[in-house]
């Protein structure tokens, strides 16, 4: 073979020609639709065809649902009013964050309505105003007064009553060791385990993530030091630092949260610090700062977002972690009063007749509901999760081998 | 960084880490209003003035807190985690005392984890996105939301106080009977579900993750078969992750012995631990928190190196 | 009987998105110490084929249809450990990226011993000493102390030795070769090339070589297999390919490789890119971006046919075009002409230092050369 080829010039072959056809040709491969639908719309939609995140979902919002309804909530103005403005305030930094320039209006708005939550905050505790009660949410779902002890009122209504005795559509659930209705408890305790998995998480990620965003962004020093940090606070049993923060610090709803945040942001800040330190080295960072954006912005508008991903699914996970955790403490009967309606509290009595061996009567419907309980919200959750998880990862799978040759 | 001064390195960080360690656990007890005399004062109508000034002293409660950190990380790096204000006693014999059946327990629950977790992450990877997963995966969710609490309890009364098959564990058994495994069947189970499940889920996706790679299909190109891929090729890749999450696994069982230690009267730390919250007896606490942390932390160390032993670009 | 034999190989991925028909009624063969080249863009079916003939086509792809003969026998009817025989020992495969085609856990040496142990009946010892002549045959200094080095410890040409060295480790008849180069630097890859080649010559083994860099091709091959859409839209000699392009989308592909010195302002292109493969256009499937595209072509699939005769030749190894300006269908003509200055190797004999002109065909005319316009060399 001659190794002295010659050289080839093709003419003729006018791509004009093709340009110029008025015969619609074919859209490039797709290439403008894929590009429109946001990754969290293909999300979604992979979420949706997810059958068992699906009914998760469900499940959830239907406890969701449950736990706002079960009994009235009452609310001073001054907490409406300090809710309403941080709910204004971060209403409107989610908004600039999709304006490329947040307008005077606009940040006006966000510092002025956390001003007021800060005012109304501050107002409440020193001189004490508190403004009047308002009734803000007046369904009862419960049929009974959880706390209420019915046989004071009904003589035929006993303590320790099985669904069976005190009447299946009366007492479903039936009565507990106090003489309580359990369906009544059961459904008021939702209200303690929802809204805490989901404020703890809430919190916890927002704390983690800041944290391991700002060691893995600036790295070096600043990232040894929030690391170990991070270290001392993984380094404890979690449910060991919870009690001894309940210990501390009284029972009571804030005391729990601040007992499960403590020790929860942590996994955070190791996630986020993990995906920051990947994504720190793409292209499309460095390009960022060449075009000279500030770190600020770089962080936030740029590593963050394709970072959150893991985040996203840890936080769906950890909410059924921190429901059981609250209800553990709740079942060793440390941070709450007695006969608070919180499904791991409910167990307490349980425990104590089971030592007594065997010939003590069980109450098989006292362990068995809000134990029930907690394992479908927890399960539904955990549902979520998975599908949130399947749907955010499968993003990154391959096209079809048609795509790559 | 070449293996050797990696481990340096870590071992070394180790002493911060506690430090920080120990410093969080005396401020989580110290810093709040009121001293555990006054704890003990309130809890004791007989209490003078006289007799709180005197424990005070007695017990260095009169020092500028700072230096009662110092006093007290002085004798615990002695070996004196102090005195159990009840009874009088030393600490650290409390501590050594009961650490043996807290480690048994964490131990069968550790292993009763891997032993399902590993067979079936892997039959769950190989299986993957058919049948056979969809359905471990189910099971694993289910091990999971499962409070370990309510688990024992069932478990409890079912098989102790329903059927009787199981009694709780009488004093004074001796370890290493071979009855032992019988009195751990049921708590082992119940500390030991949660931690199943979640390895499990952490083999199926580290395996999965790992078959995606191209060396596998290198290997299947080559026509080795399957088993031979999967056993050989895919699982070392895999174990390289898992072991790091496995010795992770140990903060998680001993919170697990806590509860579990309640419910079956088990005689281990944990129990005391929580007997030492009900009776505000700080020095247990305290002295309790910072031995099992010590544990997690050293773990987390065996973990790294493994880590950095099994997988030969560090190693090399 | 050639070496191996493909007819209508139809492959499938059923994704969510759709089904794609990543390879449609594909036919070609390569004959014993060839060496054949596919070539074409991302997404033409190219690297889908190769894992085919291994029968590695994992859900949610399926060969749906056709036959792949090696050495006569039909390899998608052969068991699991049949086609396990024939992987590895009889037909290899070598990847892209050998970093990643390496299990970072075990040693190099390790890994090319396994293939061998695996399919000869060799003992360990002998089977290490073969790995280790094996990557001293491929170029890889101090092969002996090298062999217990693991993937990381290698530079990238290296791996790809490496790679090559496992491959042929059973002395295999082909060997298949998924852009083997395209990760590498131009450096390197001419090294890796000329071993590639010397390997194939020594070992008596057939080369499929797939790779979307015509300058490879040129340098390596003897035949070549152009591919667009998951369907052969011309097969020829290197030189034939090269000369004398006959398929439009060749004539395109040869068209915009850059030349320096070219009096034009503008690199050429080939308009519009490769279609979804879930959607194919109607007819032929390249209509869209032909200059020379006409109803006919987005009415009727064009099979591939001889450019002389019109004949079919989609199952043989001769020189094929699917194009219907080779079937006599097309009204216009395939208005391209193919300059060569210098030496035109097929013209040997005929003069050399000529300028040649070769001109496409004009609708039911023979090709025409033209000779001697007395240039200068």
């Amino acid at each position: 073979m001659s190794t002295e080829r010659g050289r080839i010039t093709i003419e003729g072959f006018d791509p004009e020609v093709v340009r110029e056809r008025e015969t619609p040709t074919q859209e490039p491969a797709g290439a403008t639709d894929v590009a429109v639908e946001s990754r969290w719309a293909r999300a979604w939609r992979r979420f949706r065809r997810n059958r068992s995140a699906m009914v998760g979902l469900v499940i959830v919002a239907f406890m969701a649902t449950v736990a706002v309804f079960a009994m009235p909530i009452s609310l001073t103005l001054s907490t409406i009013g300090i809710i309403l403005s941080l709910a204004v305030a971060l209403g409107l930094s989610v908004l600039s964050r999709f304006r490329r320039r947040a307008s005077t209006l606009l940040k006006a708005g966000i510092y002025g309505s956390a001003a007021l939550a800060l005012l109304l905050a501050v107002a409440r505790y020193y001189p004490g105003l508190t403004g009047p009660s308002l009734t803000v949410q007046p369904i009862q779902l419960a049929p009974y007064d959880p706390e209420t002890l019915l046989w004071i009122d009904d003589p035929s209504m006993e303590r320790d009553m099985s669904p069976r005795e005190a009447g299946l559509f009366d007492h479903p659930f039936g009565t507990d060791s106090e003489g309580r209705d359990m369906f009544s408890r059961v459904i008021a305790g939702s209200r303690w385990s929802v809204s805490i998995g989901f404020v703890v998480v809430t919190i916890a990620s927002i704390i983690g993530v800041a944290w391991g965003g700002i060691a893995g962004y600036y790295g070096s020093l600043v990232d040894e030091v929030m690391m170990r940090i991070v270290d001392v606070v993984f380094a404890f049993p979690a449910l060991l630092l919870a009690l001894v923060i309940v210990f501390q610090l009284g029972g009571g709803y804030f005391q729990l949260v601040a007992a499960f945040v403590i020790p929860g942001w942590a996994i955070y800040a190791r996630l986020i610090r993990g995906e920051v330190l990947k994504t720190k080295e793409m292209e499309f960072v460095t390009a960022a700062r060449a075009l000279g954006a500030r770190d600020r912005s770089v962080i936030f508008r740029h590593i963050v977002p394709n970072s959150i991903t893991p985040v996203v699914v840890q936080a769906s996970l950890n909410v059924g972690t921190v429901v059981i955790g609250v209800a553990a403490l709740g079942f060793l009967g440390i941070g709450f009063e007695a006969g608070t309606p919180e499904w791991g509290h409910m167990l307490t009595n349980v425990r104590e007749s089971l030592i007594r061996g065997p010939g003590a009567s069980i109450n098989w419907w006292q362990t068995f509901f809000p134990g029930a309980a907690i394992f479908t919200f927890v399960m539904a959750m955990n549902l979520v999760g998975d599908g949130i998880n399947d749907a955010l990862d499968a993003q990154e799978d391959i096209e079809p081998i048609g795509g790559g040759g | 960084m070449s293996l050797r001064r990696f481990i340096l390195y870590r071992i070394l960080s180790f002493i911060p880490i506690m430090v920080g360690v120990s410093v969080l656990t005396f401020a989580l007890i110290h810093l709040t209003p009121g001293d555990p005399v006054s704890l003990i004062a309130s809890g004791n109508p007989d209490f003078s003035a006289a007799d709180e000034a005197r424990l005070r002293a007695r017990y260095g409660l009169d020092e500028p807190v700072v230096q009662q950190y110092f006093t007290w990380m002085g004798n615990v790096l002695q070996g004196d985690f102090g005195i159990v204000y009840s009874t009088d006693r030393a600490v650290e014999d409390l501590i050594v005392r009961r650490l043996p059946e807290t480690i048994t327990l964490g131990l069968f629950g550790w292993v009763f984890a891997l032993l399902i977790a590993i067979p079936t992450g892997i039959y769950a990877a190989v299986r993957k996105d058919q049948l056979g997963d969809d359905f471990s995966r189910i099971v694993a969710l289910s091990g999971i939301s499962l409070p370990n609490f309510w688990l024992g309890l069932m478990l409890l009364s079912i098989f102790a106080v329903t059927l009787g098959w199981w009694n709780v564990l009488p004093p004074n058994t001796k370890l290493y009977h071979p009855d032992m495994l019988y009195y751990l069947i049921l708590p082992g189970i119940t500390i030991g579900t949660a931690s199943a499940a979640t390895m499990m889920r952490i083999m199926r996706s580290a395996m999965a993750e790992e078959m995606n790679k191209e060396y596998v299909t290198t290997a299947r190109a080559k026509g080795l078969p399957e088993r031979t891929v999967i056993l050989k090729h895919v699982l070392r890749n895999s174990l390289i992750s898992v072991t790091t999450a496995a010795a992770f696994l140990t903060a998680s069982i001993f919170s697990g012995a806590i509860v579990v230690e309640v419910i079956f009267s088990w005689p281990g730390l944990g129990l005391e631990f929580y007997d030492a919250i009900l009776l505000r007896e700080i020095n247990v606490i305290m002295g309790i928190t910072l031995f099992l942390s010590a544990v997690i932390i050293l773990m987390n160390l065996l973990a790294d190196i493994a880590y950095a032993f099994l997988d030969p670009r560090i190693r090399y | 009987m050639a070496l191996l034999e493909v007819e209508d190989l139809v492959v499938r991925f059923y994704t969510e998105e759709g089904v794609v028909t990543a390879v449609d009624g594909l036919s070609f063969e390569i004959t014993r110490g060839e060496k054949f080249g596919v070539v074409g863009e991302s997404g033409a079916g190219k690297s889908v084929t190769a894992m085919s003939l291994l029968r590695l086509i994992e859900s949610p792809g399926r060969i749906e249809s056709g036959e792949i003969r090696f050495k006569g026998k039909n390899l998608l009817e052969m068991t699991e450990s049949e086609i396990r025989n024939v992987r590895g020992n009889e037909i290899a495969m070598i990847f892209q990226d050998a970093q990643t085609a390496l299990n970072p856990v075990y040693t190099v040496g390790d890994q090319i011993s396994e293939s061998i142990r695996h399919h000869m009946d060799f003992t360990d010892r002998e089977a290490k000493n073969r790995a280790v002549r094996l990557l001293d045959e491929v170029g890889i200094p101090e092969a002996e102390e090298r062999y217990d080095d693991y993937p990381h410890q290698f530079s990238g040409g290296m791996q790809q030795r490496a790679v090559i060295a496992m491959a042929l480790s059973c002395d295999p008849d082909l060997l298949i070769a998924d852009e083997p180069t395209t990760a590498l630097d131009v450096t390197i890859e001419a090294k890796i090339l000329e071993q590639l080649e010397d390997l194939a010559e020594e070992f008596d083994t057939a080369v499929q070589l797939i790779t979307h860099d015509l300058g490879v091709i040129a340098e390596v091959c003897d035949r070549v297999m152009v591919m667009y859409a998951g369907k052969a839209v011309e097969k020829a000699s290197v030189e034939d390919l090269y000369y004398d392009p006959k398929h439009p989308y060749t004539v395109g592909l040869m068209g915009s490789i850059p030349r320096v010195g070219g009096d034009s302002a503008r690199l050429q292109t080939i308009p519009g890119r490769m279609p979804d493969l879930i959607d194919l256009p109607s007819g032929c499937s390249f209509h869209p971006r032909c200059p020379y595209a006409e109803e006919a072509c987005a009415r009727t699939e064009p099979p591939l046919v001889d450019p002389e005769t019109g004949g079919n030749v989609a199952a043989t190894g001769e020189r094929g075009a699917a194009c219907l300006a080779y079937t006599g269908d097309l009204a216009g003509s395939l208005d391209y002409e193919v300059e060569v200055r210098g030496d035109d190797p097929r013209a040997e004999g005929e003069g050399s230092g000529d300028n040649l002109r070769t001109e496409g065909r004009r609708g039911g005319d023979k090709p025409r050369t033209e000779g001697g316009r007395g240039g200068e060399r």
